[in-house]
């Protein structure tokens, strides 16, 4: 029995996100670079997402809103999804639903965000482990800015950010 | 599922005494990334000198931080030790230390500027083989692309 697997591309590692989210039955809560929710839009995974929200599943993701990011943020607060902003996003990226299964990687590794870049995650079906990323995310979470206030501020910063 | 024991650790002071015992314990190599702040309490702690005595038994201990005008000296102090040490210039905020591929303890994100002892964080500690696995991944890849720390103790 293995305890957990290696995920070596962006490729791979957005394939077994969408496996999580495509299983999750209540919750799935994310830590994405902005980059990679483009990814995610072009996979599938933003569907995925508002299947489960219209079941009365619950999402909710983080990440750095930027103007080259707001739309595929506004797709996601459409479907009902909420968001939020972190100022300085540290590189960790991190996909858990139902408190179980997960991908995460640790953030050391820059990430190329391009399709077949190279990134380091972990898969993992643990709860514990699910555990403690929530417990990470639930921070993080707690001081992130609603994305809605983001977006709007960014507006305010001159209608060329949006 | 993770095999083994994990457990999830809340506070700095808490993460540095299991930091502590997994060098303690580590009988061939100590890998670690750690934010510059913390290299200081790794010194109260005693975990340098765990990781002195490991060196001279032969182990081998590799270390990842940002090498930077205010941290110096406990940069040249873990040289002279006999650990290897470079820096990486983005710093992202995520914690690592693995044991003889086996022991962690690590953190997505422990970016506290101004740490203190009693800070709260989220880490985690496993013996689970295939997530020091991953970390030890992690750790040569972010290694590859980092600077010699004696290098950088030039360029400052």
């Amino acid at each position: 029995m293995t305890s957990g697997t290696i995920i070596e591309s962006v490729k791979d590692a957005i394939a077994v996100a969408s496996t999580i989210i495509e299983s999750t039955e209540k919750e799935v809560s994310w830590l994405v670079p902005a980059p990679l929710l483009v990814f995610a839009a072009r996979f599938s995974l933003l569907e995925k997402s508002r299947v489960l929200i219209q079941k009365g599943g619950h999402a909710r993701g983080i990440t750095e809103i930027s103007p080259p990011y707001v739309e595929v943020v506004r797709e996601l607060i459409d479907i009902g999804t909420g968001v939020r902003h972190v100022e300085q996003y540290t590189g960790a990226f991190m996909v858990v639903g139902d408190s179980r299964q997960s991908i995460s990687t640790i953030g050391v590794n820059v990430a190329d965000h391009s399709l077949d870049g190279k990134i380091i995650a972990f898969w993992s079906a643990d709860p514990d482990y699910a555990a403690y990323l929530l417990s990470s995310f639930d921070r993080t979470w707690a001081e992130a800015t609603d994305a809605q206030e983001r977006i709007q501020e960014l507006g305010e910063s001159g209608p060329s950010h949006l | 599922m993770i095999m083994g024991e994990r457990i999830i650790i809340e506070s700095v002071k808490d993460a540095l005494a299991v930091a502590s015992t997994i060098v303690e314990s580590a009988e061939e190599e100590v890998a670690w990334l750690l934010q510059p702040a913390l290299l200081v309490f790794c010194f109260q702690f005693g975990i340098t000198n765990k990781s002195k005595m490991l060196i001279e038994k032969g182990g081998h201990v590799r270390g990842i931080t940002k090498v930077s005008g205010t941290y110096l000296d406990p940069v040249r102090k873990l040289l002279d030790n006999g650990e290897e040490v470079r820096h990486i210039d983005q710093y992202q905020g995520a914690f690592m230390l693995v044991g003889d591929k086996k022991e962690s303890i690590s953190s997505i994100n422990v970016n506290i500027e101004d740490p203190s002892l009693d800070d709260p964080i989220v880490a985690f500690w496993t013996d689970d083989k295939a997530y020091a696995d991953f970390l030890i991944a992690t750790f040569d890849a972010a290694w590859g692309e980092a600077v010699d720390a004696e290098k950088r103790l030039q360029e400052l």
